[in-house]
């Protein structure tokens, strides 16, 4: 390597080691820590849930079957209800409850006379999962139940979680906070011209920014997506965890997630990057990503590609179509293109990002720099 | 193009607004000083040479390196631009050692950066936070990032503004010193006292245009129609300013507190004749030139302009 | 020895009221806003919700043909739907507020003008004031003007046992609106304040919606209930709204908490306002 190439690569780590300190030690970045720490906040509340409701669940059997001469309940027997039954009927078939609380509220008649609607929640369980049977005015209104948190359960809540919390949201939002902060926040500062005045090629200062707010995304978020793995892990047996890392392919499956962080990380941050030095309000593009990657799952096949997560989701082992609380109606509106080749979204998303790095790069190295204009 | 600093039929536009418009010049060693109103395209100049934006037409050289190849251009220019802020969180040295860094440098860093806050007297400051410095010696911090790396070449924005009266005088010395060695420095002041005491040189701007150029006396000495106006201290005052009035390019002569003030179209034949009557006896106890200035010729060139 | 002639009187005549001076701010930060030709477009943009809601209204009496074919069920204008109207109508006035307001108090901030404007005879709560006036009348005609229109076009089309039924759904648009008006005001003018540069507060604002929402989301299904719908700006106020709109609640018990949620809101948000509004900054 000649001194050429040897002293910008000095003037990389020098650029890189000035960014990775304001990016990571900063206050200004502290909302970025708290947004990857909450997935792991929520799973570890998930766990403290899960076990009061298996102590729970162990006391409302032990009642239930006591009163029920011996017989314990099934899960059949709540199959059996329908809404609309009486408080009776409900009484007749399970047993009394083993818990319930009341509660009212305020409602209007279809007429639109006002009326107070009493409301009884029966709280009953099987081995499998806890029942909530809601009553309102001594009907049935809805009957919920709380599976126990078995593998595929935790598998399927990790995946709801990552797909469409940690990528859509939380990896989005902390690189715009990261990635935006590189080229725009320091116009914003006024601080841009100190490496703009050194002996420096603009180049090699966006590449030293670049990889500083990758490492710096990379770690906060990978470190999320590891302790969210090992938080979940600990709340399954220790047979099924085994089970699930020798024969499921389970250390297959967390490498594909760390994967795709990192993946992730480098595809929205030259996108973030890149839109922080084409525009003077960088959010405006970030909201039409945000919402035109949000409407992604409705779009035709070609217009599906054009965005960063279709490559992300293909990668994704564990694959959901609808976002949990999605109108069924919605959800029809969906279209599931044929599953794009891991390799291809690999080499897609490196070549987006690749592509948006050599525009940012053209685009620094023409740069103007007016504060008067920010 | 040789070596120097040359603008070779610069114009910048800013949209439709003018910055600088056919600029060129040939800007020798020594001391440099930019002047004009606001807005006449000083920083615009500046800005032009550093590479911190780019000329809509026309080439800028700066020792025969391109101002759009900053990774050569910083190694024979230092820059202390005009904005007043630094990146947040630094300590003074901690700055410095970190543009030292951006340049590739990995010996020899502490001694330089110690050496460059010795240079500027912010020695005692070097781990001090640069947001708690005071407007003075975040000038003076500018400074010692332009000087760190032994340019050839120094463009100061301004370089005096905020500074007290000794640190005034340190930074003077301090830019003859520089200049003293064959190096380039270019300033812009609005002080022109102060251009007038440390210039080689200047280079008058007004609404994007070079109006004037070159050594101060030698710019006055281009203005034949703004006659000379020179002083004369005598005992007899009245004697010399009636004799003078005689000449017939003298045009003036005034009387006041301070002496006689002749302003004369003939300059030449005023001098020969002040020599003449000397030497006949008349006593004279100072001459001095009363606008062959800076403030003078900014007031002929620009403001008698508009 | 110096003789200063003393020619300099002060201004003699009447001085204007505090309020006087809370409208001069409200008039030029208005005039300030409106001079983006993008958020005005934004703004028009938004009210084609209640142009869609009154279509819905119109359609609603004449779909007898509808019926009877023996298709659809003609729409139900009653309380939820009102409730519905203004979901949608506050979404979208966020999205307006999110690229409004951080350009009422962060450029006063970010630029050092602050310590001129209360250099005035001018309080930080008459500041405070008038910007939030500004994002008050605005969210307004977004809300629950376009909203009473809505409803009075329904009143006059309905038969009078709806009239009677549902004459309160007036006075519960005005409430509902007002708790929305107030919170995302306050809030948004705060983030503006705290983080200083305009299109960060942008950014932050359009955070706390989407990553709240979608954290409730998250929550809610990996808690098995709905506690995660107090992270949700908009759910929060959809569970106050319920007793506004007499609708069933989401969640019953969750109710006093989200209440208690808005409030502390707004009150952190006039905290933080009052802590950053201040005419000189201590650098450390």
């Amino acid at each position: 390597m000649n001194d050429v190439w040897r002293s910008r690569l000095h003037q990389t780590a020098a650029v890189f080691r000035l960014e990775i300190g304001k990016t990571l030690f900063s206050r200004r970045g502290l909302w970025i820590y708290l947004l990857a720490a909450l997935p792991v906040v929520l799973f570890v509340m998930a766990g403290i849930f899960a076990g009061h409701r298996a102590s729970e669940r162990a006391s409302w059997i032990a009642s239930e079957t006591a009163a029920r001469q011996g017989q314990p309940l099934t899960a059949a027997d709540f199959s059996a209800l329908l809404t609309g039954m009486s408080e009776a009927e409900v009484r007749q078939r399970l047993g009394p409850p083993a818990d319930f609380n009341t509660f009212s509220f305020p409602s209007r008649t279809p007429q639109g006379r006002r009326i107070r609607v009493h409301g009884l929640n029966f709280y009953y369980a099987v081995p499998e999962a806890n029942y909530e049977i809601t009553l309102l005015d001594g009907k049935v209104d809805a009957v919920r139940n709380r599976a126990a948190p078995g593998f595929s359960e935790l598998v399927n809540v990790f995946a709801t979680v990552y797909q469409f919390f940690m990528l859509r949201l939380a990896i989005f939002f902390g690189c715009l906070g990261i990635f935006m902060n590189l080229f725009r926040g320091e116009l914003l500062d006024k601080s841009l011209h100190f490496y703009f005045l050194a002996p420096i090629r603009r180049e090699v200062v966006l590449a030293g920014k670049f990889l500083a707010g990758l490492a710096a995304a990379g770690l906060i978020f990978l470190t999320s997506v590891a302790v969210q793995i090992v938080v979940l892990g600990a709340q399954l047996p220790p047979p099924s965890r085994a089970q699930f890392l020798s024969v499921q392919n389970g250390w297959h499956q967390i490498a594909a997630y760390l994967a795709i962080t990192l993946l992730a990380c480098a595809a929205y941050g030259a996108f973030f990057c890149a839109a922080g030095l084409f525009t003077k309000n960088p959010i405006l593009p970030a909201a039409i990503l945000l919402v035109w990657e949000g409407i992604n799952p409705f779009l035709p096949a070609l217009l599906k590609k054009i965005s960063i997560i279709y490559y992300l989701n293909a990668l994704l082992p564990t694959r959901l179509n609808a976002a949990p609380g999605t109108p069924s109606l919605l959800s029809l509106l969906i279209s599931d293109p044929d599953a794009l080749a891991p390799l291809w979204a690999i080499l897609g998303l490196l070549c987006v990002a690749a592509v948006l790095l050599v525009l940012a790069a053209r685009r620094v190295r023409r740069l103007e720099l007016d504060y008067t204009a920010e | 193009m040789a070596a120097g600093i040359q603008f070779d039929d610069v114009s910048k536009f800013y949209g439709e607004v003018l910055g600088v418009n056919h600029v060129s010049l040939d800007i020798p060693s020594g001391i440099t000083s930019l002047v004009g109103p606001n807005g006449a395209g000083k920083s615009t100049l500046m800005n032009l040479l550093a590479g911190l934006i780019q000329p809509t037409r026309g080439r800028i050289q700066v020792m025969g390196v391109g101002s759009d190849d900053p990774e050569r251009l910083f190694r024979v220019v230092g820059y202390s631009p005009q904005y007043d802020s630094f990146p947040r969180g630094m300590r003074a040295g901690e700055l410095l050692r970190a543009h030292l860094r951006l340049a590739g440098e990995t010996e020899n860093i502490a001694p330089r950066v110690t050496a460059a806050l010795e240079q500027v007297g912010l020695a005692a400051v070097a781990g001090r936070k640069l947001a708690a410095f005071s407007k003075g010696m975040r000038q003076r911090m500018r400074l010692a990032l332009a000087l760190l790396h032994d340019p050839q070449v120094l463009i100061l924005d301004e370089p005096l503004n905020g500074l007290d009266p000794l640190a005034r005088a340190e930074s003077i010395a301090l830019f003859r010193a520089f200049a003293a060695q064959g190096r380039y420095l270019i300033l812009s002041s609005h002080i022109l006292h102060d251009v007038d005491a440390i210039s080689d040189q200047l280079i008058l701007l007004s609404n994007g245009c070079v109006v004037a150029e070159g050594a101060i006396q030698g710019v006055r000495a281009e203005l034949p129609d703004r006659p000379l106006q020179v002083r004369i201290r005598s005992p007899r005052a009245r004697e010399l300013a009636a004799t003078a009035f005689q000449l017939p390019g003298v045009m003036e002569a005034s009387l006041d507190a301070r002496g006689v003030l002749i302003t004369t179209r003939d300059p030449h034949a005023f001098y020969l004749a002040l020599n003449q009557w000397a030497a006949a006896g008349l006593p004279i106890e100072a001459v001095q030139p009363a606008d062959d200035n800076a403030q003078a010729i900014y007031g002929y060139l620009v403001e008698g302009a508009r | 020895m110096a003789v200063h002639p003393q020619i300099y009187r002060p201004y003699q005549g009447p001085l204007s009221g505090g309020w006087r001076r809370v409208a001069v701010v409200h008039h030029y930060a208005r005039r300030r806003m409106f001079d983006s030709r993008v958020l005005t477009a934004l703004f028009f943009i938004c009210l084609l919700v209640p142009f869609v809601q009154l279509v819905m209204v119109y359609l609603s009496h004449n779909l007898s043909f509808l019926s009877q074919a023996g298709g659809l069920k003609a729409l139900t204008v009653d309380n939820a739907f009102f409730q519905d109207y203004l979901h949608y109508s506050c979404v979208v006035a966020f999205i307006f507020v999110a690229f409004a307001a951080p350009g009422l108090v962060a450029p006063d901030l970010a630029h050092g003008g602050l310590s001129i404007i209360l250099a005035r005879p001018l309080t930080r709560w008459q500041y405070i004031a008038g910007k939030f006036s500004v994002l008050a009348i605005l969210l307004s005609l977004l809300t629950w003007v376009p909203a009473e229109i809505v409803f009075l076009v329904q009143y006059n089309l309905a038969t009078p046992d709806w009239r009677a039924h549902y004459y309160w759904i007036a006075g519960s648009l005005l409430l509902a609106s007002a708790l929305w008006i107030v919170v995302l005001s306050l809030l948004a003018l705060a983030v503006s304040a705290w983080v200083k540069w305009r299109i960060v507060a942008a950014g932050a604002l359009l955070g706390i919606y989407f990553l709240g929402s979608g954290f409730a989301a998250a929550a809610d299904a990996a808690l098995q209930n709905n506690v995660g719908d107090l992270f949700s700006l908009m759910q929060l106020h959809l569970i106050a709204w319920s007793g506004f709109f007499d609708t069933p609640p989401t969640a019953p018990g969750l109710t006093p908490v989200a209440w208690l949620i808005l409030l502390a809101l707004a009150g952190g948000s006039l905290a933080l306002l009052y802590r950053r509004i201040r005419g000189m900054q201590v650098v450390r």
